[in-house]
């Protein structure tokens, strides 16, 4: 038989057979490798991660709860503020609530039905209600004066241009205005004209004026007559004299439920007739109570009450440090909490199992 | 033999057409591909509003050191004693003593400016990129502090591995001439 | 030397304070001393990235291969040249952008409208296809690091067994087909991610990338480059480029006189055997049951291999992020505390579920159609493969297999009208072909 080259080896079957048996095995086997290897590699990203250790990992999850026995306050209401980017608010003796926010202020009665809109060309950075027909609108280098319907009456100008108004506070005295950007509290008249300025410095320590890190600064006169004022970079709360002396301080750093957690804290407070304060911290977003002493009482909302606010702080979010929780005793005694990282209102009132 | 000749230049044309077939295909692919915009001249880096300080920048880079890196935009520090960025939750004392840090590698620095304040530097030889700082600046601090590829270090792959993996898809081009995203300067969240 | 670099920079910036506090929304503390703000320190980009230069280089590397390989026709003069390439492209660049990993670029810019490919990219991947078109496969032989790599490492070849080597030498094709389904969805770039050598280029990686490099390198010490001949997608298109090149090198100078002598000088068995002496050249019978089994079976192969593709397609959509996410979200419990980092991040920026799944479904549809595609061109390309193994065509002279050779210049001192042309005074066999 010829030997052609097209068929090397002469036609012996059963070597074909072992040869196309030993191919198609191998095709097989080939496929099922990369299949395989594909699979063991990583069934989708999440399991082939790599870890850090447990030192690499920022957890304070076990301050992000508080004990339920020190609670004396319930939940009533929560609704979502109609105004963007709420920052603060202020209540009317009637009860009407002031939200003011990016576009302009909100005005909600006491069960959240919005009553108005106005609408401002700059961002409200803080309120307060003037009287019973005055409403004072904290802007960036100026504070309106509006009335009620939103009618614009006057406008402060005579500031620095970076003074950012981060709580007003009216009194018989004098119209406090706490101005973040430059660390002091101003003195206004009832027209708006500047007759002192509170730096500070005759504080806790001398010469060292008010620490104030990031835009929140809270001013509020007690029923005594006092100026309260936060320090939250010294985590602290000062009292000062109308002549702009220290009378007194209490407060501390601390993690802890009793203390101020964080760098920058309270961001804001408010005060009960009887001189006790409800005080409100960022980054642990906690609403607590303390007597006019300064000793800790009880918590009005713990941080397991804020979950919109804890998830966006656990994701590492920036916004976060530009957010923070406000409080404003109604003229009934309820607890209002603005929470700006939710956009949510709650209204908080007193337990009835008389925990004193 | 004419056969042979014939079968010959038949594979010659054949080979040929391929030839010109393949090398005008080819052409054709890269003119229309080089045609789009072309992006030549970007290099990787991290948005700092998107990003969740997974601690993925410090494990995935090709490199053994990661050249993602934390940067300290001093102008949006607020300069605290009690920096949340440096200093463990629950600190034994506010001093410089290792036990109260928070860096796992020690890679921030702390001097003392005037009373009250205090400054905060970054020690790149030290730092690892893993974020556990910008945490807990994010949280209850100004968010001055953040994470950012360091282009004297980073080899500019084709493909960044870190952005592959990012879970929140922080990763993006951006010129080459302005290689950094920077907090504080108006343009990021 | 970067901290004192630092503190210099300290010292001498001149930034106002002022003008940043300006920039920022709130602004830092006033300074009673005139402290100056430390500025960001902003690197710029390293200037290695001077990626024309690579283009450049390239194309000389290439220029140079192909003469020495065809026409200068010295081992050593190539052993230079791909120690050269080895060093610049390899250790020097670290092995990116190369042109293996430029297949998926250019996959994902051809199935994404949106994608740019970058320019050098392109020339990464257009360059040594054209020459390989026309002068056979010198960037394997002369300027890939990673051939150099295996090349330079190799002591003695083990003779691989032809039905294996046959069976193996589909796997760059499996690799090119998943690699640019997979890049061409918009997922992985599996190339990379899966390349042995670039960690011993860069001098450092994970541990098991390290050891996979390793664990290649010394089965290249035993087995003639593993990488290009059964792994290498790039190498599989080069193979198919070169099959049809102008010029390739050729064992003798001259003319073939079957003496034998070249038959074991390619470690890679890239020489195909010629005919005995006296034996004619292949009839055209074998020619035909290549043909005959190709128009049968090309049809059912595409199918079967595109319905596979397909399959392949879906799954691959597990590793792209929208395909994952859509996962994580249908997977996802109410309870916030154990998400994973994809979810946490997607929540806190305000994700849309609904954007998420159909996003996924897109990615799935395009996956599913690039499956059948690709999957089908697998499929005619294995049953070609698969007839050229059973019914090879044979050449009556000793001649380097135009797909196979990488033009290495290896086997060329082992043909005695070789050594005749170096002036090296030898024996010449005997008569020409047959009698």
């Amino acid at each position: 038989m010829k030997n052609e080259p097209g068929e090397l080896k002469p036609s012996l079957d059963r070597r074909a057979f072992v040869r196309s048996a030993a191919w198609g095995s191998g095709v097989v086997g080939l496929g099922a490798l990369a299949g395989y290897a594909l699979k063991r590699t990583g069934s989708g990203t999440q399991t082939e991660k790599p870890k850090l250790g447990a030192e690499f990992s920022y957890d304070v999850s076990r301050f992000q709860t508080s004990d339920p026995a020190l609670k004396r306050y319930d939940e009533l209401l929560r609704y979502r503020v109609g105004i963007e980017s709420a920052r603060c608010i202020a209540v009317a003796e009637d009860g009407v609530l002031y939200v003011g926010g990016d576009e302009g202020i909100q005005v909600v009665d006491g069960e959240g039905c919005e009553l108005a809109v106005i609408r401002l060309a700059r961002p409200v950075q803080s309120l307060a209600v003037m009287g019973s027909d005055r409403l004072l609108v904290g802007q960036k280098g100026r504070i309106l004066v509006l009335g009620l319907d939103g009618r614009e009456l006057e406008s402060w100008d005579d500031f620095p241009e970076d003074m950012l108004p981060t709580s007003i506070d009216v009194s018989e005295l004098a119209v406090h205005v706490a101005d973040a950007a430059n660390r002091v509290v101003r003195k206004l008249n009832e027209a708006g004209e500047g007759i002192g300025v509170i730096d500070g410095r005759s504080g806790v320590v001398e010469g060292v004026g008010f620490k104030v890190p990031s835009p929140y600064f809270c001013v509020k006169t007690g029923a005594d007559g006092l100026l309260r004022v936060t320090n939250p970079g010294a985590h602290r709360v000062e009292a000062y004299l109308p002549d702009g002396r220290l009378e007194l301080a209490w407060g501390r750093a601390s993690f802890a439920i009793e203390g101020f957690c964080g760098c920058c804290n309270p961001v804001d407070f408010d005060i009960f007739p009887d001189g006790s304060y409800v005080t409100c911290e960022k980054g642990l977003p906690r609403v607590k109570l303390y007597d006019a002493h300064g000793v800790f009482t009880g918590v009005v909302a713990g941080p397991e009450d804020f979950p919109e606010y804890l998830a966006v702080v656990n994701a590492g979010a920036h916004k976060a440090a530009g957010a923070g929780i406000q409080a404003v005793i109604d003229p009934a005694g309820r607890i209002l909490i603005l929470d700006a990282i939710a956009q949510k209102l709650r209204v908080m009132v007193r337990k009835e199992s008389g925990n004193e | 033999m004419s056969e042979e000749t014939k079968k010959l230049s038949r594979r010659d044309l054949l080979c040929g057409g391929a030839r010109g077939a393949g090398l005008l295909g080819l052409g054709a692919a890269a003119g229309f591909l080089g045609g789009r915009e072309s992006h030549d001249d970007e290099v990787w880096q991290i948005d700092p509003g998107k990003c969740i300080q997974c601690g993925l920048c410090t494990t995935e880079c090709v490199l053994s050191v990661s050249a993602v890196k934390v940067v300290h935009s001093h102008g949006m520090c607020g300069y605290c004693q009690l920096c949340t960025g440096y200093f463990d939750p629950n600190p034994v004392s506010l001093d410089e003593g290792a036990e109260n840090q928070l860096c796992p590698t020690g890679a921030i620095e702390r001097e003392f400016v005037e009373d009250p304040y205090y400054e905060y530097r970054i020690l790149e030889d030290l730092c690892v990129g893993c974020g556990k700082c910008v945490k807990g600046c994010n949280m209850f601090g100004n968010g001055s502090l953040y994470l950012q590829v360091k282009h004297d270090l980073c080899i500019n792959c084709n493909v960044c591995a870190i952005a592959t993996a990012c879970p929140s898809q922080a990763f993006r081009k951006v010129p080459k001439d302005d290689p950094y995203l920077l907090r504080g300067k108006g343009a990021i969240g | 030397m970067m901290r004192r670099a630092f503190i210099g920079l300290l010292l001498t910036l001149v930034l106002v304070g002022i003008a940043v506090a300006a920039e920022q929304r709130f602004p830092p503390p006033e300074f009673t001393d005139g402290h100056v703000l430390p500025e960001t320190l902003t690197p710029s980009v390293s200037p290695r990235t001077m990626a024309w230069v690579d283009v450049a280089l390239l194309v000389v590397g290439l220029g140079l291969a192909s003469w020495i390989s065809l026409r200068l026709r010295s081992r050593l003069a190539l052993v230079g040249l791909s120690m050269a390439s080895l060093i610049y492209f390899g250790f020097w660049r670290q092995g990116c952008v190369c042109a293996i990993g430029s297949v998926q670029n250019v996959a994902l810019g051809v199935a994404d409208p949106s994608y740019a490919v970058p320019l050098v990219v392109i020339g990464f991947f257009a360059l040594p296809v054209i020459f390989a078109l026309i002068w056979g496969r010198g960037f394997c032989g002369g300027v890939c690091p990673h051939g150099a790599l295996q090349d330079l490492v190799l002591l003695r070849a083990i003779k691989v067994p032809r039905f294996l080597d046959e069976v193996l030498r589909l796997g760059p094709w499996l690799y090119l087909s998943l690699a640019v389904l997979f890049a061409a969805t918009g997922g992985l770039f599996l190339i990379c991610k899966f390349d042995p050598f670039v960690g011993i280029f860069r001098m450092s990686g994970s541990r098991s990338m390290l050891l996979i490099g390793a664990g290649m390198l010394v089965l290249s010490m035993f087995v003639g480059r593993p990488y290009c001949r059964y792994l290498c997608p790039y190498g599989a298109l080069l193979g198919a480029c070169s099959r049809v090149a102008r010029w390739r090198p050729e064992v003798t100078p001259t003319e073939c006189s079957r003496c034998r002598l070249c038959e074991d000088a390619c470690p890679y068995g890239a020489i195909d055997k010629g005919l005995p002496v006296g034996v004619s050249a292949e009839p055209v019978r074998a020619g035909r049951k290549r043909i005959t089994l190709l128009l049968v079976g090309l049809p059912l192969a595409m199918l079967v291999f595109g319905w596979l593709g397909s399959r392949v397609g879906i799954a691959s959509v597990a590793w792209h992020p929208a395909g994952e996410l859509a996962s994580l979200l249908e997977a996802d419990a109410v309870d916030a505390s154990t998400r994973p980092d994809e979810l946490v991040a997607f929540f806190r920026n305000d994700g849309d579920r609904a954007a998420a799944f159909a996003r996924a479904a897109e990615v799935e549809r395009r996956a599913t159609g690039l499956g059948w595609v690709i999957g089908a061109l697998f499929g005619a390309v294995a049953l070609t493969k698969t007839a050229r193994a059973f019914f090879p065509e044979s050449s009556p002279d000793y001649v380097t297999d135009r797909g196979r050779c990488v033009s290495c210049a290896r086997c060329y001192s082992s043909c005695p009208y070789e050594l005749q042309r170096r002036g090296i005074p030898v024996a010449l066999p005997e008569g020409g072909k047959g009698e």
